[in-house]
């Protein structure tokens, strides 16, 4: 990549409008992040009605910045009240509450804060090395590659989201077949449209989305599940906190190598497609226990695994977008939404977005570091206000949201439409949650379908139908030859567990997946 | 509310084979190998197998077929999801003539009550939040909005 790209990127970042996009997600994503229940991707489809009418870059940036921002701040109630504010601060919630329960809420606030907007910043250095690079290699990629790659995003994502890959391919499957209603990609024929003019031209996966995010998680909140965490929130014994970032510093001197592995493992962790970084932190914190000097130390309120894990954590959301921008083949449902938001400003995410226009790529990335600095200041602010953000009730954010749902959902194309499909989509969602299928595949399918059936004709129209021609270019041999190990694994490892589960003990029900993030 | 495998297990075999009787009678482009029907088939063949599988998981669950003991909930929180669902019904049905303003004030504000928030903060909060709401995108983004009778207020 070139100074002048690198220059002319920074140049468009700083653009006031942008400025102003990546601040206000940064403090909306604060805000969402901080309430227990709230997720980072709730928050960002609960944004994508809005980036409908704003230019691609304050759009992308507004994305970006609310899920950094979101992300970081779910460590709020996490080491306040022990519920983890997403899925992705699940990992260390019992260590960093730990640590309130010693009287060091402020500590261990100010270490989510620092070391997550400084795994942030450097994952973002390694998404704008290795995107230019990356994105070079894969100009010689065909439909062949591309169907490879679409293949790997749908099944990890499929494999790694849940406990169960059966429930995982189904999510998968009902994401791929809602992206086949309307006209057929090749032939233009109407596909299960069921005579509506509405079907024809598809479904918008923006409804989908809120409803399966926002409405089934308003739905579960209301219902038994959901009362445990505002019994929890109504407790009388919140933590004081003071003195933001008191000691970080000392922590980073003597504990440079976790931040360091963290900071790795989520890079290159969140770089799969599907992977992401809620799995880099579980990973990362089990990694700095295994290494650790003091192992016995962790559960305790020791820093350590708490430095590492969150450190993973947003190097990881960095890097989740290398597969999003530099293939087009999104790595989580954050990316999947923002690819969405790509496409419909026209600009397709993929190699030929970094040759032919650099600069957008760039200046996208760039916003990564704005947003991760910013996590400094409002964090600052957000640790000395956390107390207040937590008091603000149910009873007026969930009705709010629900407005907010009613109004994305219509505003997309203008019609009620839409709102139908979010209905539908929320009981769906509901039930498929509250039935261990996770939610984040069926919106990668939704995604995805089209680029994977438009790659699969394509290749097959080149190779004049015969398959073997998917392992004859040594890049997409070696893709499939990957693709294959993984399902084989996936295979074995599934009937080993079913096997041993049958030697131990009749399965339960499905427990509750925490695949959302 | 929680569904045993064993019934989900063969409801999605059974929406797996109505997937691929409907991908067969989609119409095939002549000379054309891979049509239309392609990926419905093959969702509908992951469906049904996945279906199979988890049915069969769900052999050896003891539990009940049907669990709604998540909505054994307090009364208020049960017509509160009710109200979520049955309120953007209306608002489906009723957005034209009621407009976007009313409409909003109206649901917001019978959720909030039914959440338990009180009466000031109810009186306060739901229309300076649904007015704001309008002023964005009616003003702003410039979504066609329906105003309904309170159009005549509104600038």
């Amino acid at each position: 990549m070139s100074a002048e790209t690198l220059w002319a990127g920074l140049g468009l970042v700083l653009q006031f409008d942008v400025l102003v996009a990546i601040l206000g997600g940064a403090v909306y994503g604060l805000f969402i992040g901080a309430l227990p229940g709230l997720t980072a991707t709730m928050a960002t489809a609960l944004l994508v009605p809005l980036t409908f009418y704003m230019a691609p870059l304050p759009a992308i940036a507004l994305i970006v910045s609310s899920t950094a921002m979101a992300i970081t701040a779910g460590d709020i109630p996490g080491a306040l009240l022990r519920i983890p504010g997403t899925p992705a601060s699940a990992a260390y919630t019992e260590e960093s509450y730990a640590m309130t329960r010693r009287g060091q809420a402020g500590r261990a606030l100010s270490i989510g804060f620092f070391f997550s907007a400084t795994g942030g910043l450097i994952g973002a250095c390694v998404l704008l090395i290795t995107g230019p690079l990356l994105a070079q290699l894969s100009l010689n990629f065909s439909s062949f590659e591309f169907f490879w790659l679409a293949v790997l995003g749908l099944l990890t994502c499929a494999v790694v989201s849940g406990d169960n890959p059966a429930k995982g391919g189904v999510s998968l499957a009902i994401g791929l077949l809602i992206s086949t209603v309307g006209l057929d990609v090749t032939s233009g024929q109407p596909r299960f449209t069921l005579g509506s003019i509405e079907l024809s031209g598809g479904i918008s996966f923006i409804p989908v989305m809120i409803g399966m995010f926002a409405f089934s998680e308003i739905l579960r909140g209301l219902s038994a599940a959901g009362r445990a965490d505002v019994a929890i929130l109504n407790r009388d014994d919140k933590p004081k906190i003071s003195r933001p970032f008191q000691g970080v510093f000392g922590l980073l001197r003597r504990y440079p190598l976790s931040l360091l592995r963290g900071t790795a493992l989520g890079a290159s962790l969140g770089a799969l497609p599907g992977v992401g970084g809620d799995l880099a932190a579980w990973i990362a914190y089990g990694v700095s226990r295994r290494f650790s000097k003091t192992p016995e130390k962790f559960g305790t309120g020791h820093p350590e695994g708490l430095i590492e894990a969150t450190s993973a954590n947003n190097s990881g959301l960095s890097s989740a977008w290398i597969p999003a921008l530099v293939f087009g083949i999104p790595g989580d449902a954050v990316t999947a939404i923002a690819v969405g938001v790509l496409y419909m400003k026209g600009l397709a995410p993929g190699p030929r977005l970094f040759v032919e226009n650099p600069v957008m790529p760039t200046a996208i990335i760039m916003s990564f570091f704005i947003a991760n600095l910013l996590l400094f200041p409002l964090g600052h602010l957000a640790i000395r206000g956390a107390r207040l953000v937590l008091a603000v009730p149910k009873s007026v954010i969930v009705p709010m949201i629900l407005v907010c749902c009613f109004l994305g959902s219509f505003a997309i194309n203008n019609t009620l439409f839409g709102v139908g499909i979010m209905l539908v989509a929320g009981l769906v969602g509901y039930l498929m949650e509250r039935n261990g299928f996770p939610i984040a595949p069926v919106i990668l399918g939704l995604v995805l379908g089209p680029v994977l059936e438009r790659n699969f004709i394509m290749s097959m129209q080149i190779a004049r139908g015969d398959l073997l021609a998917f392992f004859e270019r040594p890049v997409a041999c070696g893709l499939g030859l990957f693709v294959c190990a993984v399902l084989l694994l996936t295979i074995w490892k599934a009937l080993r567990r079913r096997h041993i589960g049958a030697e131990i003990t009749p399965s339960p029900m499905p427990p509750k997946n925490v695949v959302n993030k | 509310m929680r569904i045993g495998d064993r019934l989900i297990g063969p409801f999605l075999a059974a929406f797996g084979v109505l997937v691929i009787w409907g991908a067969s009678k989609l119409p095939s482009v002549p000379g054309v190998r891979f049509g239309a029907d392609l990926l419905p088939t093959a969702i509908g063949v992951a469906l049904a197998v996945f279906g199979v599988i988890i049915g069969i998981s769900g052999l050896r669950q003891r539990a009940r077929l049907i669990d709604v003991s998540d909505w054994h909930t307090r009364l208020r929180d049960g017509v509160a999801a009710l109200w979520s669902l049955v309120g953007l019904v209306i608002g489906i049905l009723a957005f034209e003539p009621l407009g976007f303003p009313l409409f909003g004030i109206g649901f917001m504000a019978v959720m909030m009550a039914l959440m338990g928030a009180r009466w000031p903060v109810i009186v306060t909060v739901a229309p300076v939040f649904v007015f704001v709401l309008y002023f964005v995108f009616s003003g702003i983004l410039r979504v066609s909005l329906p105003v309904g009778p309170l159009g005549g207020l509104l600038p």
